[in-house]
């Protein structure tokens, strides 16, 4: 009975759900982006393409910089 | 689309011929964002996820059987990389709000008159895990044997979550009753509204929604 009950919640969103119509309208530049992926071009993630750029490299040594000047004991003496 | 245009279309992109790719594409936007949209949190992620699909439609197509039903076939690669998608995600997935189901009184929910908008609406404020089970077992069609096994979870955990899905889903649709026209948002607040036509980079709306939190 109540597994009845809550196969009226799973209908009326497989019902509801089975048209979409105009919220799944084509749109041009889907495309375009479809079409990127084909020729190889994929558009890359942020955090990926982060990585894969020289800004990751400047923060590495921005970074090792700041590691040997500011925790080098020889520094903090001074 | 008859079945002879159809392998016309599939005979030219077979040999990566761009125009009958774009024309396949087209045909079947509707129904693998149709797809997508239900697992998405919004439309630029299921666009996202659609055109990862299409990508494996393109690259496989060759492992197509022409004499089985072409959308059965696209229907479940979509559904695939929905999942993909899904543990991809996994750990934001987990992060989102996993919480103990409050229980709705009983009533008849099938004969609302709720129409598409708002029902993907409540679908997208659903956390992730839950979203993606309730699609499997609820629209798919899936047992909760076969969605452990998609998404390596326990049965129990596949019931358990379901249950919380339905009994999100009922607040919902209870909240909509008291504000017609209005669903409630209680997670997901910054979720970009489907029908937003504004063009937004993709590689950054699913980090916004995440970092927002």
């Amino acid at each position: 009975m109540k597994e009845e009950k809550e196969n009226s919640i799973d209908k009326l969103f497989s019902q509801g759900l089975s048209e979409p119509g105009d919220n799944a309208s084509y749109r041009e530049e889907d495309w375009d982006a479809m079409e990127a992926m084909l020729d190889g071009k994929k558009k890359k993630g942020i955090t990926r393409s982060f990585t894969d750029t020289g800004e990751q490299h400047c923060c590495n040594v921005a970074a090792g910089y700041w590691l040997a000047v500011y925790l080098n004991p020889a520094v903090k003496t001074r | 689309m008859g079945e002879e245009e159809l392998h016309q279309l599939v005979k030219g992109c077979l040999k990566d011929d761009r125009l009958s790719q774009k024309l396949l594409y087209k045909a079947y936007y509707g129904f693998a964002m149709g797809i997508c949209l239900r697992y998405a949190a919004n439309r630029y992620e299921a666009s996202e996820i659609m055109n990862q699909g299409f990508y494996k439609v393109f690259k496989n197509l060759a492992k197509y059987d022409l004499t089985k039903p072409f959308k059965a076939w696209l229907g479940r690669i979509m559904v695939n990389t929905s999942i993909d998608y899904y543990r991809s995600n996994l750990k934001i997935a987990y992060t989102e709000e996993l919480d103990k189901a409050e229980h709705i009184n009983d009533t008849e929910f099938a004969d609302r008159n709720l129409n598409y908008t708002e029902l993907l609406d409540m679908i997208s404020q659903l956390p992730r895990a839950y979203r993606t089970i309730f699609n499997l077992f609820a629209i798919e069609g899936y047992t909760h044997e076969e969605i452990g096994e998609m998404l390596n979870i326990s049965i129990g955990t596949s019931k358990s979550n379901l249950h919380k899905a339905r009994e999100k889903l009922k607040v919902m649709i209870t909240e909509s009753n008291k504000m017609p026209g209005q669903t409630n948002r209680q997670v997901n607040d910054n979720i970009v509204p489907i029908n937003h036509t504004k063009h937004t980079d993709l590689s950054i709306s699913f980090v916004n929604n995440v970092t927002k939190r």
